[in-house]
This record gives structure tokens, C-alpha cells and sequence, in this order.
């Protein structure tokens, strides 16, 4: 199910930045993150765990860029939302292929009856919490390229500020906490 | 792993902020804001330090060379929910494992018990389990705990003993208790032993009636040797620069086979043995009779590893004290000619010495080409040292079994040792 989840969140991060960009007339960009949606799904195939971060970036980068584009504010959140789920994906199916592949059960043919059970209900929770945190990302991310309200410079970069700094307060705590 | 997500996103989510704020572009700042809810998501639902309680439970404590033990771990939640763990137990090098999983990840609510079963084998040894580790992450793999939690437990894997019969042994001093060891000393026995004058109440059925025939008015009778128990001390020999491998082979296991085997005979017939081995230390098992004795001396075993020591290089060392004067000494050993001094002090000493000697270059020359002009006069040359180093212990009168260890124990202490039937002697 995760391996079906995945695929599906990769191809929706690169169909939104492909029509996108064609649609923006920027068609070479959409060939690239075409080219990045087909490398992502290799990566998936052949278990590149360590390229899905490049590629995440990739896809990153490719919304920042795209976001400024006509029609951009609508599919740039979408393609990073997706891309994003897509790699915490990839991650929580390496960490089930970590406790060796009977607990995989992403097939579910060579898993034990209570093996699956028990993998399906974490692999459920996973994704609900993940379509919850997306969902509410999206939405604030839509609702941030709708809303617009001037600024003067002062205020911005102090609220930059505030936000950099709180942002690594957070990071830190995190780190801390985390053994 | 987590550590190095965090910073991705961290860094990501920078990027955008500072792109955003440079370029006074609102929809770039915008765009960090799913990172950020999940970022935060992570934060919120950051899991507590797990506290788990786990029992180990093992099928068996101690088993036999290609059996196996199903180990069984209870481990119970004694925390808050915890919304992906996962357990990893470390099984001992070099248990290999049979069936079942030693890891699991799982999500464990409050009070649940969730068991973790497999079965392992290996070769000899004595095994003890680590800590099980637990890592706790929440769903999206952000925050992580981690933490050891002691789950005792371990057992033995006894060295082989292959069946051996009787050996033949000569002690100058036996033990009081009556056994199976010729005593030197005339009694009541199987074996004839010598002739001397009647005396009054020997059984007329021991009268020697062709010596009686010779000395008229004089009455001889048949003595024969009483058979008693033993003190037989087992000294094997694990200096590492003895040991040799061929492929997964090792001398040294064939050497603890054979002491397992020579053990459980001497003690079969109520002898009194003792163990030592001699190697990167001395680990001695101090002499006794009957299955417990039986079931130190193979625990010993098990755990008997080679290794070395500038002390123990040579024999010089071995503790003679720890034997009773004049009892017998049975050596496993593939024996160096540095040996043959203490070896032969040993012998004048008053000690009855059996050497067991695992043949190294035998062994060596299984794991060898076949057709090697080199190999063949080197095997040669080392077949001449050993030969005369074998003969001139021979000369001490320490007894030898040169042991190819492609052979049964029993058949070379049979050949060496046993009185071997006319009939079955080689046509020479």
C-alpha cells in the first residue's frame, strides 16, 4: 500500500510542476521535473533511499520557482505538499524494510497473519497523520498566496526575523530532545 | 537519520524565508508553510522516553551442537502510547538465525504486551544477550528516543562428544575405590598378576597347581591385580600458535571434541578428572567424579577459546601441583619440539603421560593442492620433525596417539593404546 501511496504522491508533485510550467509556457522546466518524477520513481524501484532528499529539494525548488509563474500560487503548494508526503513516505517504508522484509508486507504475500495486521494498522496511522499535516499545509499554503497585505520593510524583516529565530529555537529543542 | 531530516527541512524552510524576504516575494514565504505544519506535527506528537518492561525467556539453557533455542521476548508498555517503536534484539556473534525476526516495529499502546520470538543456532560456545535497544519516533520520523533496556538471559552450546571406549591408562597410583584401572597391586581382579605360597582361606580355585607341581609340600596360588578408580587430569592445550585453520575447520575444535570425549570416558568408568586449560590463562576445573563433574568439564569446554600469552607460550608453566604426584596426565595437544623438555620433566616426575596429539600437518595438507613439488617436500620435512619429536617422548615413556583428525578418536587410541587381536593385526 505505502510502495501505491507513494508512486501516486511522486506523479501528482510531477504532474502538477509539469502542467504547471507548460501551461506558464515554461515547457523545458516541465520536461526537467518530468525527468525528476521519472528519477524519483527509479529511486523508488531500485531503493536509492539516499537520492529521495536530492530530489525533494529538486521538487522544492522547482515550486519556488514556479510559484511566481501565472497560476503558479495553485499547483506550486501542491507539487511541494506532494513531493514532501512522497519522501516521508519512502523514509517509512525504508524504516519497515529495516526490521527485515516479513515485516514489510507492502506485498503482504510473505508476511505473517499478525505481521500484517499490526504493520497495516502503523502503515493506516502513518498515512492519516501525513494526510491530516499535508492537508492543513496545503490549505495554509493556499490561504497564504491568497491572502496578500502590504508591508512596510522594517516590519518585514523583523518579522523575518522573529520567524528565523523562532524557527531555530524550534530546530534546536528538537535536536535537544531527540536522542 | 531524524537528526539530518530535521536539518533538511530546517534548512529548507530558510531558504524559502530568506528567498522570500529578499525578493519581497509573499507567496515564496507562503510556500514554507506545509513544512512548518509539519515540522510542528512532529513536534506535537514527539514521543515520551519509552518505559517498557521485558522478560527473555529461553527454551533451553544448554544444548548440544545442532540444536537450536527459541528465545521469547515479553515486552510490555508501561508509558504512553507509543506511535512507532522499534525493538532490535542483538543475537550473540556467531549464532545464526534459524526462524522468526529480531527486530519488530510496532505501534504499542499503553499496557500492551507484544512478543518478539526466533530461533537460533550456532557452534560451541557460551552465549549472553545484550540489552534490547528501543527507538521510539513519532509517525512522520522526526523526533526519536532511544533507549537500552536490559533483558538478561543466555545459554550454552556443549561441545560434541563422540563415543569413545575404554582407554587404556597405566597410573603408578590409583584411588582406594575399586574401578577399572589396573592397580599394580595383587587382589581380587580379572588379570593375572603373579604366583605366591597359599595361605589360609585363598580359594582353591586359584591354586596354581603346575607351580605347586614343581615345590612338593609347598602349595602356590594365582594373584591377579586389583582394578581401581583413578586421578586423571585432562590438560588441553589452547595456546593459539596451536591452533590451525583450514577453510571453517579448526584443530582447536577437533582437540575440544576429543577432550569432551576422553572426559565423559574416564568418568564413565568413576575415574576422578580434572581439566585444565592451558592457553591465554589457566582455566581449571578442579577434580571430581560423575555427571556433575561431567557437566563442569563440558561447560569449561564450551567456553574454551585459544589465545595468547608471553607466560604461557611454552609448557613450562603448566601447574604439575594441581594433579595428585604421581597420577595420570592425559595432554590434547598438536605438541612443538619447544614441548618435549617439560614433557619429559613431567614423565620424571613421576606423572603418567598420555599424549593426545591432533596431527597439524595432516591436517594442514587436507586444506592444501594435491600437487604441489613444494608442498610435498615441505609436508616431508615437517612429517620428519614431528616423527622424531613423537619418538623421542616415546623414548620418555610418555605414551602417544598421533591423531589424524580425519579418523575417529577412538580408532586412534584403539590402535595406539589396545591390545589389538592377533588377527586383526596388519600382514606385514
Amino acid at each position: 500500500m505505502i510502495a501505491r501511496v507513494t508512486t501516486f504522491c511522486i506523479l501528482l508533485a510531477a504532474a502538477a510542476a509539469v502542467i504547471g510550467f507548460v501551461l506558464a509556457g515554461a515547457w523545458q522546466i516541465g520536461v526537467l521535473a518530468a525527468g525528476l518524477g521519472g528519477l524519483w520513481l527509479v529511486a523508488l524501484r531500485r531503493r536509492w533511499g539516499a537520492a529521495t532528499s536530492l530530489l525533494l529539494l529538486g521538487f522544492i525548488l522547482l515550486a519556488a520557482f514556479g510559484v511566481s509563474l501565472p497560476g503558479g500560487a495553485l499547483w506550486a503548494p501542491l507539487c511541494l505538499v506532494a513531493a514532501l508526503a512522497a519522501w516521508d513516505l519512502d523514509r517509512f517504508a525504508g524504516r519497515l524494510r529495516g526490521v527485515g522484509a516479513r515485516a514489510v508486507s507492502t506485498e503482504g504475500a510473505e508476511a505473517a497473519p499478525d505481521e500484517t495486521d499490526e504493520t497495516d494498522d502503523l502503515t493506516r496511522r502513518h498515512l492519516l497523520r501525513l494526510g491530516v499535516v499535508s492537508a492543513l499545509g496545503l490549505i495554509l499554503s493556499w490561504a497564504g498566496q491568497a491572502i496578500h497585505f502590504k508591508l512596510n520593510l522594517t516590519v518585514m524583516l523583523v518579522l523575518g526575523f522573529v520567524a528565523i529565530l523562532g524557527l531555530s529555537r524550534v530546530v534546536r529543542s528538537l535536536v535537544r530532545e531527540s536522542d | 537519520m531524524s537528526v539530518g531530516r530535521l536539518f533538511l527541512l530546517a534548512g529548507v524552510i530558510y531558504l524559502l524565508l530568506l528567498l522570500g524576504l529578499a525578493s519581497l516575494n509573499g507567496a515564496l514565504v507562503s510556500l514554507t508553510l506545509p513544512l512548518i505544519v509539519y515540522l510542528g506535527a512532529a513536534l506535537i506528537f514527539a514521543p515520551d522516553a519509552p518505559r517498557l518492561r521485558v522478560t527473555r525467556t529461553l527454551s533451553a539453557d544448554r544444548i548440544l551442537p545442532g540444536g537450536s533455542v527459541e528465545v521469547k521476548l515479553a515486552i510490555q508498555n508501561e508509558s504512553a502510547q507509543l506511535e512507532e517503536v522499534l525493538l532490535e534484539d542483538f543475537i550473540p556473534r556467531p549464532l545464526a538465525l534459524l526462524d522468526g525476526q529480531t527486530s519488530k516495529i510496532v505501534l504499542l499502546s499503553p499496557g500492551k504486551t507484544l512478543e518478539l520470538a526466533y530461533t537460533v543456532t550456532g557452534p560451541r560456545g557460551r552465549y549472553q544477550f545484550q540489552p534490547i535497544r528501543v527507538t521510539a519516533v513519532d509517525h512522520l520520523g522526526l523526533f526519536r528516543r532511544q533507549a537500552l533496556l536490559p533483558a538478561p538471559g543466555g545459554f550454552i552450546i556443549l561441545p560434541q562428544t563422540p563415543p569413545m571406549r575404554q582407554v587404556a591408562i597405566r597410573p603408578l597410583r590409583t584411588r582406594a575405590s575399586a574401578g577399572l584401572i589396573p592397580a599394580r597391586i595383587a587382589g581380587s581382579g580379572v588379570d593375572f598378576f603373579g604366583v605366591r605360597e597359599y595361605q589360609y582361606g585363598d580359594s582353591l580355585r586359584w591354586v596354581n597347581w603346575h607351580a605347586t607341581a614343581r615345590h612338593p609340600r609347598r602349595i602356590f596360588t594365582n594373584e591377579f591385580e586389583q582394578e581401581r578408580i583413578a586421578d586423571v587430569g585432562l590438560v588441553l592445550d589452547a595456546r593459539q600458535r596451536h591452533d590451525l585453520w583450514v577453510g571453517d575447520d579448526s584443530l582447536f575444535e577437533h582437540a575440544v571434541r576429543a577432550t569432551a570425549s576422553l572426559a565423559d570416558t574416564f568418568l564413565r568408568d568413576a575415574n576422578r578428572v580434572a581439566l585444565l586449560t592451558y592457553g591465554a590463562g589457566l582455566n581449571w576445573v578442579f577434580p571430581g567424579y560423575g555427571h556433575l563433574q561431567r557437566e563442569r568439564i563440558l561447560q569449561a569446554l564450551a567456553r574454551a577459546q585459544t589465545g595468547e600469552s608471553d607466560i604461557f607460550e611454552t609448557l613450562d608453566y603448566l601447574p604439575t601441583r594441581l594433579f595428585p604426584a604421581h597420577s595420570q596426565i592425559v595432554l590434547i595437544s598438536p605438541l612443538c619440539k619447544e614441548d618435549l623438555g617439560t614433557l619429559v620433566r613431567l614423565r620424571a616426575h613421576g606423572y603418567e603421560l598420555l599424549v593426545i596429539s591432533p596431527d597439524p600437518i595432516a591436517f594442514e595438507r587436507a586444506g592444501m593442492p594435491p600437487d604441489g613439488k613444494h608442498v610435498a617436500t615441505a609436508t616431508r620435512l615437517a612429517r620428519l620433525e614431528r616423527t622424531l619429536l613423537l619418538n623421542r617422548l616415546r623414548q620418555a615413556g610418555v605414551q602417544i596417539v598421533d591423531w589424524s583428525v580425519d579418523k575417529p578418536l577412538d580408532q586412534a587410541v584403539l590402535v595406539s593404546l589396545g591390545r589389538v587381536p592377533k588377527w586383526a593385526r596388519p600382514v606385514r
